[in-house]
């Protein structure tokens, strides 16, 4: 079950980032905000994610100045980040399309 | 909970971390509190309350710290790589200098271009004067060349010192061993002096001699006696012109 929330927190961390590059904290406003707060991961666990996918390649991090004037860890999506993105993505459409294919079956039955 | 004990807590598995990857783990999380923290004091909260929710939206420190570490551990095996690695290239290294190899080859080159004056002359005292020479004889293969002269003192009488070299015409060639116990050195009135000390290994042979003189020699002479043939050497004491 465990291993589900993190792997669904890395195809979420990788979607962010492919829109433009995040910080931590920034990362998890966001994702409150896109998803009407469906998501109520523990925030600190983000970073051994975000860690991860940096050991991997997929992602890069840098440090910049952020709109609050504060220095922050930035993300990059890697161009091998692009495709993991891509396969992950897909697996969970398959996934979810499947799930949505029981789901209707069992309305219909009812 | 303190913010503190949070991170403390956070980065007690990450042993395995350098100390600068720590230091950035701690100072990401502390910067996401930080973030955290001035959203909820805007919104009016007591700090006190706000850093308490915002440590318990962080999570549990030591899962963070364990999921952390967590992907840090297939580098053990990077560094296992690295290191066998190193070890092999110290291992050849040493293999090589084992075998005389990179030593020797070495020392074939240095004798030629510049020859030790690391040798011993620390018998001899109140040296006068010191005189680089090059004087050199074909022998075979080899090449024997006399390179320094030293005159000074030696067990109280005057006496000169020679430092010569042999090595094979070559780089890298082998030279004929045993410089040291095929030389003498000889005064003008047939004296010699005892060895004062020769070294040597394929590559490279050294020798050191040396004979009483007086004031007023010209000349001493290098005696090499390889099979078949002694070759002798003169070489000109420093001063010695003077008072011819």
């Amino acid at each position: 079950m465990r291993k589900q929330a993190i792997e669904h927190t890395r195809l979420l961390a990788l979607s962010l980032l492919a829109a433009e590059d995040m910080y931590g904290y920034q990362m998890i406003v966001e994702l409150a905000r896109r998803s009407n707060h469906t998501f109520d991961m523990k925030e600190g666990t983000l970073y051994p994610v975000l860690h991860g996918l940096e050991q991997e390649g997929f992602v890069e991090a840098y440090r910049k100045q952020a709109p609050t004037g504060r220095e922050r860890k930035y993300y990059h999506l890697t161009r091998k980040g692009q495709g993991a993105l891509r396969e992950e993505e897909a697996a969970w459409r398959r996934y979810s399309g499947a799930v949505n294919d029981v789901l209707r079956g069992g309305a219909e039955a009812v | 909970m303190t913010r503190q004990e949070f991170l403390n807590q956070v980065l007690s598995p990450l042993g395995r971390l350098t100390a600068e990857e720590r230091e950035n783990v701690r100072r990401e999380l502390e910067e996401h509190v930080e973030d955290r923290m001035e959203a909820l004091l805007e919104m009016g909260w007591d700090a006190e309350l706000a850093e308490a929710r915002c440590l318990e939206a962080m999570g549990d420190p030591a899962e963070i710290g364990r999921e952390m570490a967590r992907q840090y551990r297939g580098r053990g095996w990077l560094w296992i790589g690295r290191m066998a690695v190193a070890l092999t290239v110290v291992v050849c290294i040493q293999a090589l200098l084992g075998l005389g190899m990179l030593g020797a080859a070495w020392d074939s080159l240095s004798v030629r271009f510049c020859p030790s004056t690391a040798i011993s002359i620390g018998e001899l005292e109140n040296v006068e004067t010191v005189v680089d020479l090059d004087i050199r004889a074909e022998i075979g293969n080899d090449i024997l060349r006399v390179y320094m002269v030293f005159v000074g003192e030696k067990d109280g009488q005057r006496a000169a010192m020679v430092l010569a070299c042999m090595y094979d015409r070559l780089p890298f060639g082998i030279v004929a061993d045993g410089l040291a116990s095929r030389s003498e050195l000889w005064n003008e009135r047939g004296g010699t002096g005892t060895s004062a000390g020769g070294s040597g290994n394929y590559r490279a042979e050294y020798a050191v001699r040396w004979t009483p003189v007086e004031p007023g020699d010209t000349h001493v002479v290098w005696e090499y006696r390889a099979i078949g043939e002694t070759v002798r050497l003169e070489i000109p004491l420093p001063g010695g012109e003077e008072t011819v």
